[in-house]
């Protein structure tokens, strides 16, 4: 049985490497030819621009063509003046015959069009040219070169050669021997590998460090590189550019913004936790939706409502308020909307801390009568601290890293993240790009480190295996009432940015003609439709590959030891901390050039996705196979099963909820991701974020608006589908053993 | 099982449709509704797909500039004729001489032929009237009004390092001062104070004018009328000093792919299909005969400067990097 798994593993793998091998022998193959083709298509333009004025000397000229490529045989087209076609005008009677035969298909119609715009081509298809008694019969692809009219605009003629193109035989002879002989090692090697215990462990954390060494620490060393290197040699040019007081100015600004969003997202996503964990108010399911809306909402929308609601001459602040010298652009504005959107970070975080604080200790102060307000102060918020220190630095990484609201709420504040995408899309400076944002990366990893190493590792959460199933009401009523009434006005002022959102969709031309339209949706859809398909198709492709990717990176992390293993969690890990702009820089800088030649693609979007959030699919799927008694599969190994099947039957439906979030937080991110994003899209791969950020800055609201909507609703359509798909087979509660 | 293999099957036909399309990627500087208008219309009239980003005319030649080695697009179309030079002096782009544009008067023709002008716009300023009225602001009519101190934080520009828009400004303010940069920068560092917001795309601030969300701003005529004619209530005023204007141009990216369909492209859009569609913008085609929309505003309406476009071109990077030093990194 496990003989025959083996064999089947073994026909996969070598499917996958012969598929491998073969593309890398077809490109090699191919660069090859282009670089033979193009030689020789140059040589030919240079034979077709030598071309004689005079008619009567064409047929001499042709003749000569010879020597250009020994063997070749040659037909000259000229233009016919009344009609504008080409028309036989000296050469090979046999080719022409060809041309005839042959004019209306594809490959022809496409030769003589080129030729008509002064463009070389070459046909796709190989053509045959019988023997006649000059010359011997031919096979090869034909050459349409155009003849330029003495003005060079013009087109006199075309010239179509025939030519073998046997000069390459030796080359592919020897690349395909290499080719082969690589297979059939790999498939050695293999044989012999898989009838030794656990191979595929072994290939999976081999597969694992080729894909961060190829895409988190690759492009990241030629970002740092590219600071240290001008006009070829070691220099510290750049950084002398960038250590200078007006980019540090910018550094500042960017810290002074985290540490204000940081407080104030922390003290509101306590508020909130504590609103819905800890009293006894209704209505908490409504609470924490609300709590955590702004998790899917894509970017620009937020800044778009705010500017709209409250800025120059928004509808609340100027309408309603009559307030004409309040400007939201700024410091002031920039807060106000990161902490909406995210203080659902700290609401995350705090709830399930507050959740698991034990209230019999808080009894215990109460009985020996502190007062709630000391019970507080002294139990709760001791008890709390870490997770309120983490949420708080949680916030301020991401505060720094954000992108989209300085882009255009920042007015004349600098943050560097923008600086850093000026630099780049503005001058094409990316070793200063590239410097800014690793700049930036100073606070943001110092964070990321004392959040992980320092304050997680000081857990004060006690579990005493008797969970306590109520809660004491710490508030008072005057307090509850507060707490109610701040909520409530934070929920309504959530509510009013989505409802402008939402609102502008169905308006004619906001701040100027509120009359109801449905115009708007049409013209955005018209307008984005491209730009909708391709990021639902790109995230799509992402969302499977990076969920499964992220438990097979838990499994490995979790159960086994090998050498190594600190450096591959780390490595799998540092996307999480370094901040979209100066992955996206990387990613251009490293992907622009051979071997990996991926700009343009929708490969380098994909990859960028998966790469960005495996670390939070890593954390959940460790987070919960540590819960799970690692004898389950040590038994399931024990009856004979490998790997894979214990991966696929036992691991992978235990875990079901982490791979399920993982799955739907890899989708959203990647619907709404914009920082790294902006750096990769092309005229092929757009992306939906930034279409609505064209449309914000242009303040086309409507557009922007139904867009947004749009968005939205795909990403919780995703959200149904996937609990759909990864149906629960009711294993989790029965068999996790306690 | 069998559906989903069904459904597979109809998904690879479709996308091997897709596929055998002819298609050509492009870059636009130009309003994006135009160049969807312009495309769109060459897809339906010729089969050709166009795939194309908007981009303005400094992020398009900073793409060009890091795609050199393997270009994603083969042809720019629109953007600030000053962008187009200064891409054929970082030889990014390839010369193309299309039969179309023979008609097309020289002044408006790159002489090697790198690129071809479409159409002209001058620089005027528009100023929103209710807000105007309430603030108690006169629309600006010289370039010296801009500086007074009623519009502090009341003026709104693109940033010369993404836009063509704001670099013609700097050029205009520079024929204005006879040569003299020391008093175009001291004049924009004055302008500064009254700037509450630079853009990355030069038409950023018509719509911001439109709804009141600034009184002031800057920028090429056609946007503004575009505006007007939407119903917007704002005034249009000229410079009396004295109007720069943008000859928007098109360029073939050098080493792009499909050369062809982007010479089809190319074409096309000299030829009269597309014009229709650009005088529904507003825009003054340089192409002799090409219908005019009786809205447009026509230079004969500004105080239009004589402008050396290659002197222009051949100095951006110069003078976009001081704006940078000088100005535009030290905002606080």
């Amino acid at each position: 049985m496990a003989a025959r798994k083996k064999v089947v593993h073994l026909l996969v793998a070598v499917t996958v490497f012969v598929a491998v091998d073969a593309w890398i022998y077809s490109s090699l193959r191919g660069a090859f030819h282009a670089i033979m083709a193009e030689n020789q298509t140059k040589d030919i333009a240079l034979f077709a621009g030598s071309a004689p004025l005079d008619p009567a000397r064409v047929g001499a000229w042709l003749k000569t063509s010879g020597d250009i490529l020994p063997g070749s045989r040659a037909v000259y087209l000229a233009v016919d003046a009344t009609s504008g076609n080409f028309v036989y005008a000296a050469g090979d009677r046999e080719v022409d015959a060809l041309v005839r035969q042959n004019a209306a298909s594809e490959d022809f119609k496409k030769g003589l069009d080129s030729a008509y715009y002064l463009e070389p081509f070459v046909s796709a298809k190989s053509y045959t040219v019988p023997g006649s008694a000059a010359s011997p019969s031919i096979t090869g692809r034909l050459h349409f070169a155009p003849v330029p009219d003495d003005t060079g605009a013009g087109v006199r003629g075309a010239l179509l050669i025939l030519s073998s193109g046997s000069v390459t035989g030796t080359y592919d002879e020897l690349l395909l021997t290499l080719a082969i002989v690589a297979a059939v090692l790999f498939i050695t090697i293999y044989w012999v590998v898989s009838f030794s215990r656990d191979a595929v462990m072994g290939f999976s954390i081999l597969g694992l460090f080729l894909i961060v060494s190829a895409f988190v620490a690759y492009p990241l060393f030629e970002s740092v590189r590219l600071t240290f290197v001008d006009k070829g040699g070691l220099s510290l040019r750049i950084w002398k550019e960038i250590l200078t007081p007006r980019y540090l100015a910018a550094l500042w600004g960017s810290v002074r913004l985290g540490l204000w969003t940081a407080s104030f997202s922390t003290i509101i996503g306590f508020l909130f936790a504590f609103l819905t964990e800890r009293t006894s108010v209704g209505g908490k399911k409504f609470v924490a939706t609300m709590a955590t809306l702004p998790v899917i909402s894509p970017p620009f929308s937020l800044t778009l409502s705010i500017i709209l609601l409250f800025g120059n001459n928004g509808l609340v602040t100027r309408q309603l308020l009559g307030l004409s010298n309040f400007s939201i652009y700024g410091l002031g504005g920039l807060v106000v909307v990161q902490t909406v959107g995210m203080f659902p970070i700290a609401y995350l975080t705090l709830s399930s801390v507050l959740k698991a604080i034990d209230s019999t200790v808080e009894d215990a102060s109460l009985d020996l009568r502190a007062s709630r307000l000391r019970t507080f102060v002294s139990i709760t918020v001791p008890l709390a601290m870490p997770g309120i220190l983490s949420a708080w630095l949680l916030v301020f990484t991401n505060s720094l890293a954000d992108f989209a609201n300085p882009l255009l709420l920042s007015g004349s504040y600098q943050v560097l993240s923008t600086e850093a995408y000026m630099e780049v899309t503005g001058r094409n400076n990316l070793g200063g790009g590239a410097a800014l944002s690793l700049l930036l990366l100073l606070p943001t990893l110092t964070a990321f480190f004392a959040q992980r190493y320092w304050i997680t590792r000081k857990s004060f959460v006690t579990v005493t295996g008797k969970p306590s199933t109520r809660l004491t009401e710490l508030a008072s009523k005057p307090v509850r009432i507060a707490l109610v009434a701040f909520v409530g006005l934070s929920i309504v002022l959530i509510m009013s940015l989505y409802g402008t959102i939402v609102a502008g969709c169905f308006v004619k031309n906001w701040g100027i003609d509120y009359s109801f339209t449905l115009e708007n949706i049409g013209e955005a859809l018209r307008q984005g439709s491209k730009a909708i398909v391709d990021t639902v198709t790109l995230a799509a492709i992402a969302t499977p590959i990076a969920g499964i990717l992220a438990m097979i990176a838990a499994l490995v992390v979790v159960r086994r030891t090998f050498f190594g293993k600190r450096l591959l969690e780390a490595l799998i890990m540092t996307p999480f901390a370094v901040p979209g702009t100066l992955i996206g820089i990387s990613y251009i800088l490293a992907f622009n050039k051979a071997p990996l030649l991926l700009v343009g693609t929708a490969a380098i979007i994909v990859i960028n996705y998966i790469v960005r959030e495996l670390p939070v699919g890593l954390e959940t799927g460790a987070a919960s196979l540590r819960q799970i008694d690692p004898s389950i599969e040590e038994a399931a190994q024990d009856l004979g099963a490998d790997m894979p099947t214990v991966f696929r039957t036992i691991v992978l439906p235990l875990i079901r909820p982490a791979f399920i979030s993982s799955m739907s937080y890899t989708f959203v991110r990647s619907m709404t991701a914009v920082s790294a994003i902006i750096f990769l899209i092309s005229a092929r791969w757009y992306h939906l974020t930034v279409q609505i950020y064209n449309f914000s800055e242009l303040l086309r609201f409507g557009l922007a608006s139904v867009l947004s909507t749009a968005l939205i609703i795909i990403v919780l359509l995703a959200f149904g589908l996937m609990r759909l798909l990864v149906r629960d087979q009711g294993l989790t509660e029965k068999t996790v053993s306690g | 099982m069998k559906r989903i293999a069904s459904l597979a099957a109809v998904l690879i036909m479709a996308a091997a449709g897709l596929w055998a399309q002819e298609s050509v990627n492009a870059y636009a500087s130009c309003d994006q509704e135009l160049a969807n208008q312009l495309f769109t219309k060459f897809t339906q009239e010729t089969g050709i797909k166009v795939n194309f980003v908007r981009l303005s005319g400094g992020e398009a030649i900073s793409r060009m500039e890091a795609e050199k080695e393997n270009p994603q697009a083969s042809i720019w179309v629109g953007g600030v004729g000053l962008d187009h030079i200064t891409a054929k002096l970082h030889g990014l782009t390839t010369p193309y001489r299309s039969r179309m544009a023979e008609s097309i008067p020289a002044k408006f023709r790159d002489p090697d032929n790198y690129w071809t002008g479409l159409y002209i716009g001058p620089l005027t300023f528009f100023t929103n009237n209710a807000r105007a009225k309430e603030l108690g602001i006169t629309p600006p009519t010289s370039w010296a009004d801009l500086l007074k101190p009623e519009y502090k934080g009341r003026i709104r520009v693109s940033n010369p390092t993404t836009s063509g828009t704001a670099y013609t400004i700097i050029t205009t303010l520079r024929y204005i001062y006879n040569g003299d940069e020391n008093k175009v920068f001291d004049y924009l560092k004055k302008l500064d104070v009254n700037v509450d917001q630079y853009t990355r795309s030069g038409a950023a601030y018509t719509t911001s004018v439109a709804i009141g969300e600034i009184p002031v701003g800057i920028g090429f005529a056609h946007d503004q009328v575009k505006m007007l004619n939407q119903g917007v209530d704002a005034t249009i005023t000229a410079p009396t000093e004295g109007s720069g204007y943008e000859l928007a141009a098109m360029s073939m990216i050098k080493g792009g792919k499909d050369p062809v369909n982007a010479k089809k492209l190319y074409d096309w859009i000299l030829g009269k299909s597309s014009q229709e569609i650009f005088a529904s913008f507003y825009v003054l085609l340089v192409s002799p005969g090409a219908p005019r929309n009786p809205k447009a505003l026509p230079l004969t309406a500004v105080n239009a400067l004589t402008q050396d476009l290659q002197w222009d071109g051949a100095n951006k990077d110069r003078l976009v990097k001081r704006w940078t030093e000088e100005i535009g990194s030290r905002r606080k």
